[in-house]
């Protein structure tokens, strides 16, 4: 019985912890056979044009990273603003509920942030704002702000919460009030913690799907300005036709994943470095 | 610079954290420009009381303060339990209370005394003087005078401990709160601040909390004990 | 200068607050409006009579009820196997595990619940295609290789909160059983987990919420559109989240977008439900630990 158990653990361990790599081994197993032919450095600077066989991902490299550096911006002005304030500013009461509202809000499915700003906000920014273009980099990186808001914000709250409550307390005690604590202890302590939350979030906004495949319109052009539509490298694995297993058009969905798998090592690397211990519970 | 000659009158102070009653119904008056002792065995509120006086005790948790605390200064009185959340910064800069264990901020030995004094709106070479001044008073300068900019958290216990009185002798407070002020100095440093506390007397009103018999009677002029109820 | 510059931050602050505050008042009630004025016992049945349709014996072809059905199964089947996986891999690395292998083991669970989760669902799909090429010519994309795909999804949660739960026991519990002669087996069974059953339930609670509103993954794994209620795990299925996906994307009537409402409403319910419930379990857990027992 304690045997089985003990085997139990062990089968387990090397499961889970195996999924990685074997992800990582199906990514590359599909894509290798792209590695070594001519076409291979087209894939990062060329457009995707499969009637001409140009298979560029270059469009939705760029249109990934408008989109979620744009999305990022708002979300941390956001999310800043809120944490912020509820852990510097307002009274704790209010505070207490700001909070819930938001950590809540970390339980609204995603496709239905893109699905409401599809029947609201694209018909807004259509009919009066600039014609015709609703879905566009603009919208969904909007749209995709609120998404990676919860995540956000509670990672810098928990930032803020770091600042030893005796360094605040000895502020106070020789006469600071909220926002001299605020600017000239809390911010300073908080801000390699504060920066951590923003990569994080802007990793999450790279890797979302739903929001940019249902609100940028997912153009193949190379975009170019905010209003354009554009596809993310998520989208194009979604919109994939998995129809013709040995194309190159299917294989070079794998080289977009492979490419997002690297994003977010580096991006978790990184935030492990850089804060030892477990901020993102 | 004009120092405020503030008395302070205690009615009927009653604290208790949740259920327990810490101490109750104390009266008593504190003189300006004079040095009270505050007695007593550990844990029978003293450190509470001097928050109290500067409304440090409402940043904690579970506890409940009644009664009067009155500040007189210049035939005006107020009622300190009685303040607004917004007036107490103004408040704790005029009633300055110093910790028992040093509580020093995260800077260098120069930003540690020039935070207080940023907070106060004062300006650059002012704050500079008045470092030197108020690091001179505790015989801290020529210790390190050298290293302003480093951390403070390199100084020794004893140095940490002068260092956080610097800080509030360079804000100049009318009221000094002192809890166990010497208690990590050898005998010839605590003699030396002892006749500082002396000369300082001129300028403001001191409440310090002392475990020493000797330094008690040296320096205060009214010694206020307080007791456990037998 | 710096006090002006200090006010506009903080004016700043409440301006980016309120902002905030109106764009998910108007989405909260905009999704509220239209979804509770679509929700009708029609919308899920259809014209099949609920009873019928409940006990499988009349197929509803116009409602929303397969793909709750389907969303039921999927997640059902994606918790009964991530469940054990998770759980046993953070008992070990919370009970056995040297510093390294929790160091590492602590990494990866980072890196797979970082990863997108379209990422994941290709894995899924590939991994179909591989198996259907090479082994079974008769797998396809189906209900159980998406809950596989969405166990992927939430094991890294599972096994987070419950390692992290193990690690918090105070001291003074942990080896409560030890100091009694209980071997350290016994002393997590008897000891350690049930302590922790709360945290542990919270946990299982987030990852059903996680598998229940994503998208991705189903939707590159067996989702479609119209399929029924699947006969058996091998076989396509609908899903809530899909369905108003693809209400989005195709939708041809102002019938079929109050349809797609009606389904967000319910999604909407369903993980605002499971979402708060594990938000509550660890306000009391929080609440127990304040006294430390
Ligand atoms: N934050 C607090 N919560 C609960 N009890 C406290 C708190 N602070 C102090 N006390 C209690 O109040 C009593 C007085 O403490 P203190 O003022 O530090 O005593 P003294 O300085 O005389 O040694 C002690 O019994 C202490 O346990
Ligand atoms: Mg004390």
């Amino acid at each position: 019985m304690k045997f089985l158990f003990k085997f139990g653990l062990v089968v387990s361990v090397i499961t889970t912890s195996s999924l990685v790599f074997l992800i990582l081994a199906f990514l590359l197993y599909f894509s290798i056979p792209l590695f070594d032919s001519a076409i291979f450095v087209g894939f990062f600077t060329q457009k995707w044009d499969v009637s001409k066989s140009l298979y560029g991902l270059l469009p939705m490299i760029l249109g990934t990273i408008y989109i979620s550096v744009l999305a990022t911006f708002f979300a941390t002005a956001m999310s800043f603003s809120l944490a912020s304030l509820s852990e510097g500013f307002l009274p704790k009461k209010i505070a207490t509920v700001v909070e819930g509202i938001i950590v809540l809000l970390a339980g609204v499915p995603t496709v239905l942030y893109a699905f409401v700003a599809l029947f609201l906000l694209v018909p807004l920014i259509n009919i009066y704002f600039f014609m015709g273009k609703g879905l566009s980099i603009f919208t969904a990186s909007f749209v995709l702000a609120f998404v990676v808001l919860p995540t956000i914000y509670v990672m810098m709250l928990s930032a803020f919460r770091g600042v030893p409550k005796k360094h605040i307390k000895t502020s106070l005690c020789l006469g600071a009030t909220k926002k001299e604590v605020f600017f000239s202890i809390m911010l300073p302590q908080a801000k390699p913690a504060l920066l951590g939350a923003i990569v994080f979030g802007f990793a999450r906004s790279v890797g979302d799907t739903l929001i940019a495949l249902m609100l940028s319109g997912n153009s193949l052009h190379m975009p170019n300005t905010l209003f354009d539509s554009a596809r993310t490298l998520t989208s194009h694995i979604a919109l994939i036709n998995a129809n013709d297993y040995e194309s190159v058009a299917f294989k070079a969905i794998f080289l977009c994943a492979l490419l997002l798998f690297i994003f977010t090592f580096f991006v978790v690397a990184t935030l492990k470095y850089l804060y030892k211990e477990k901020r993102y519970a | 610079m004009e120092f405020d000659a503030i008395k302070i009158e205690v009615e009927n102070l009653t604290l208790s954290y949740g259920k327990r009653v810490v101490f109750e119904n104390l009266s008593f008056d504190i003189f300006p420009r004079s040095i009270t002792a505050l007695v007593g065995p550990s844990g029978i509120g003293k450190s509470s009381f001097l928050k109290i006086l500067n409304q440090m005790i409402r940043e904690e948790e579970g506890l409940h303060v009644e009664g009067k605390v009155l500040l007189h200064n210049k035939g005006l009185s107020v009622d300190i339990l009685k303040l607004k959340e917004c007036e107490l910064p103004s408040l704790r800069k005029k009633v300055l209370y110093v910790a028992q264990h040093p509580d020093l901020l995260p800077l260098s030995i120069y930003d540690n005394v020039a935070f207080g004094l940023r907070l106060q709106g004062i300006g650059k070479n002012d704050i500079n003087n008045r470092i030197e001044m108020s690091l001179r008073d505790v015989f801290l300068w020529d210790e390190v005078k050298e290293r302003l900019h480093v951390k403070a958290d390199i100084l020794s216990g004893g140095q940490q401990q002068r260092l956080i009185l610097a800080r509030a002798l360079a804000m100049r407070p009318d009221v000094l709160l002192l809890d166990e002020p010497t208690a990590s100095l050898n005998e010839e440093l605590s003699l030396k601040i002892e006749d500082l506390l002396i000369s300082l007397k001129q300028k403001m009103t001191i409440v310090m909390i002392s475990h020493f018999k000797e330094q008690v009677k040296r320096v205060a002029d009214v010694i206020f004990e307080m007791r456990l109820p037998s | 200068m710096h006090k002006i510059f200090q006010k506009i931050i903080i004016f700043l602050f409440y301006f980016f607050a309120f902002v905030a505050f109106i764009a998910l008042s108007v989405f909260f009630i905009f999704i509220f409006y239209k979804g509770v004025n679509a929700f009708s016992i029609k919308l899920i049945f259809d014209d099949t009579p609920p009873l019928d349709a409940l006990m499988l014996q009349a197929r509803v072809f116009n409602g929303i009820f397969n793909a709750i059905v389907g969303s039921f199964f999927v997640v059902f089947v994606s918790i009964i196997l991530a469940l054990p996986l998770g759980f046993l891999s953070s008992i070990y690395v919370a009970c056995y595990a040297s510093k390294n292998v929790r160091f590492w083991m602590g990494f990866l669970c980072e890196l797979l619940s970082s990863m997108p989760s379209i990422v994941i669902g290709l894995f899924g799909l590939s991994v179909t295609i591989f198996l259907h090429k090479n082994f079974f010519a008769e797998l396809y994309p189906s209900l159980l290789i998406s809950a596989c795909s969405l166990a992927i999804l939430v094991i890294p949660y599972i096994i987070k909160m419950t390692e992290s739960s193990l690690c918090q026991i105070p001291f003074s519990i942990k080896n409560v059983g030890l100091n009694l002669g209980a071997s350290k087996t016994q002393n997590l069974f008897f000891v350690q987990l049930p302590y922790v059953s709360k945290e542990i339930l919270g946990g299982i609670i987030l990852a059903t919420g996680r598998a229940v509103e994503d998208t991705a993954v189903i939707m590159m794994t067996g989702a479609v559109a119209m399929a029924g209620i699947p006969s058996s795990i091998f076989q396509k299925y609908e899903a809530l989240p899909f369905f108003i996906y693809h209400i989005s994307s195709e939708y041809s009537s102002k019938e079929q977008i109050n349809q797609g409402f009606g389904a967000a409403i319910l999604l909407l319910g369903v993980s605002l439900f499971l979402f708060a419930t594990a938000f509550a379990l660890r306000k009391i857990i929080s609440k127990r630990s304040g006294f430390g027992i």
